[in-house]
């Protein structure tokens, strides 16, 4: 496992989604006060889930083509997406949050 | 009781995503899907797209096949609805075997419209609205083939685009003076063209096709008004739709530029439904009846419609929305087409910018340009009928659209 640097807990307000540019992409999202972490392409197509919109019901909703996920198992709930998103463990260590990336993880 | 049986026609968006919601209202009856085509409901968005240009990623099944046996929805593929009888509620089958409902839900939705001086040249010339002619079209596709495309719409720019992404030669011949003349602000037409431009589609614009022939050799000569001929080793035409009313009015159902619906997706009989494609639904705020041909309204109105039957609820009205993808990029258009000015939000330079129409100062219409974050905050507004307060910077995309729209309702 690789620990990667999302940003301080600070910075990541409810609502509020961050982008972390490893390989692939993670998405990181505040609901509520609760960290989740997802992969940021949606299975779909090419859209980046750090921009899609939080929904008060746990899930997360593709910008482009509005399928929705699970923000707890990345479990595709909508068309158009039919595969799950992967889920990445997420670590709070001091005041900055952390991604935890399987090492020789790729595309 | 006896048990109530609730008929779906229909094989697309709006009948799958109708089934799953009719079981999801709480409906528990015997439910019947008749689709005449022989696949399971599918996406057809990516029919111009995925399909033609990576089909081993198109993934298209809106429900997998185990959901409909799970959720006891019958289906019965491949065979056309032939007749309906509204008095009766009866409907018959190509195959002869009839079925009476309590409800039915008409989801017919449309076939592409023929264009009858194409279509006599036999092979060679391809619609694309079905998966079976998607994959037909896609063994015709290869570097150096010389594709026609007749109709600038959304349609033909995205096989346009496809084709070329398959190293086909491209050339889109339209009627029109642009393109999307029926479904797109100028603003967006404008990107589009030279969006493809730049990738090497070449554009006949104001073009008449007088005549359509085929040499020996199989090669495709269109002849145009201004005396142009256009040579090509295929054609594909995307010129709109005709709608699949034929039961509708057999039935004697008020048909007119599809079928009449009210707010809860009632025709004119109260036993019938109607959704998608096919259906014109009453809209309180517009005091009109509006039908649009798009895959969200075929999704949300699907669902509406199905919870109506069951409810007795009124669907909500959602704002007009679709989009199209094209060289990797994605475009998002929602709301009225025209507008008294446009704004821009975001920097054009860097190919990721919101448009925001301007009507008598209020929102009435937004298209995204890689940048889907902003289009439901955007349709929000336009919902809301937002008028942007004074030191409001809607343009400035520093600031969040998501937050600045709370200050806009």
């Amino acid at each position: 496992m690789e620990k990667i640097f999302v940003c301080l807990t600070a910075d990541l307000p409810p609502g509020e989604a961050r982008r972390v540019d490893c390989d692939p992409a993670v998405a990181v999202f505040n609901l509520d006060g609760t960290i989740y972490a997802l992969a940021d392409r949606c299975t779909h197509g090419e859209a980046s889930m750090s921009d899609g919109y939080l929904e008060d019901d746990c899930t997360v909703e593709c910008p482009v083509h509005t399928a929705r996920f699970c923000l707890r198992t990345g479990r595709a709930l909508t068309q158009p997406a039919t595969v799950d998103l992967k889920t990445f463990e997420v670590l709070e260590d001091g005041d900055s949050l952390y991604v935890l990336v399987p090492t020789g993880e790729s595309q | 009781m006896r048990e109530q049986t609730w008929v779906i026609i229909g094989g697309g968006q709006a009948a799958a995503v109708a089934a799953a919601s009719l079981r999801s209202a709480g409906f528990q009856g015997r439910l019947v899907l008749i689709g005449d085509e022989q696949h399971l409901p599918y996406e057809r968005p990516p029919l111009s797209k995925e399909v033609l240009v990576k089909p081993e990623k198109a993934s298209l099944t809106i429900h997998p096949e185990s959901f409909y046996a799970e959720n006891a929805i019958e289906c019965r593929l491949g065979v056309a609805a032939v007749g309906l009888d509204a008095e009766q509620q009866v409907v018959t089958l190509a195959d002869g075997s009839v079925i009476s409902f309590d409800r039915l839900l008409l989801a017919t939705g449309a076939r592409a419209r023929a264009y009858p001086l194409l279509d006599h040249l036999g092979s060679g010339v391809h619609t694309v609205r079905s998966l079976d002619d998607a994959e037909q079209l896609r063994g015709h596709i290869w570097p150096g083939r010389r594709v026609l495309v007749v109709g600038g719409g959304v349609i033909g720019l995205e096989i346009a685009a496809s084709a070329i992404t398959m190293g086909a030669e491209v050339t889109v011949i339209e009627r029109n003076s642009r393109l999307m003349a029926r479904g797109a602000p100028q603003a967006l037409a404008d990107i589009l063209l030279q969006l493809h431009r730049d990738n090497g589609v070449r554009f006949v614009f104001g073009a008449e096709i007088t005549e359509a022939g085929k040499a020996g050799n199989g090669e495709i000569n269109l002849l145009l008004a201004s005396g142009e001929t256009l040579s090509g080793d295929l054609v594909v035409y995307g010129i709109g739709v005709e709608l699949n009313v034929e039961l509708a009015v057999s039935a004697g159902l008020h048909v007119e530029d599809g079928i009449i619906t009210n707010i809860h997706g009632q025709t004119s009989h109260p036993h019938i439904y109607a959704a998608g494609d096919v259906a014109r639904q009453w809209n309180p705020d517009l005091q009109a009846c509006v039908r649009h041909e798009t895959w969200g309204n075929a999704q949300a109105q699907g669902a509406a419609v199905a919870r109506a039957m069951v409810t007795g609820e009124p669907c909500p009205q959602e704002v007009p929305w679709y989009w199209t993808d094209q060289y990797g990029q994605n475009f998002q258009i929602a709301g009225r087409h025209t507008a008294d000015e446009w704004l821009v939000r975001g920097d054009r330079a860097t190919g990721k910018y919101t448009l925001l129409g301007l009507t008598d100062g209020i929102v009435t219409g937004a298209m995204t340009v890689n940048n889907g974050r902003e289009m439901r905050p955007a349709k929000a507004l336009i919902a809301a009928r937002g008028r942007i307060p004074h030191g409001v910077e809607i343009c400035n995309p520093g600031q969040d659209l998501r937050k600045l729209v709370a200050l806009c309702a």
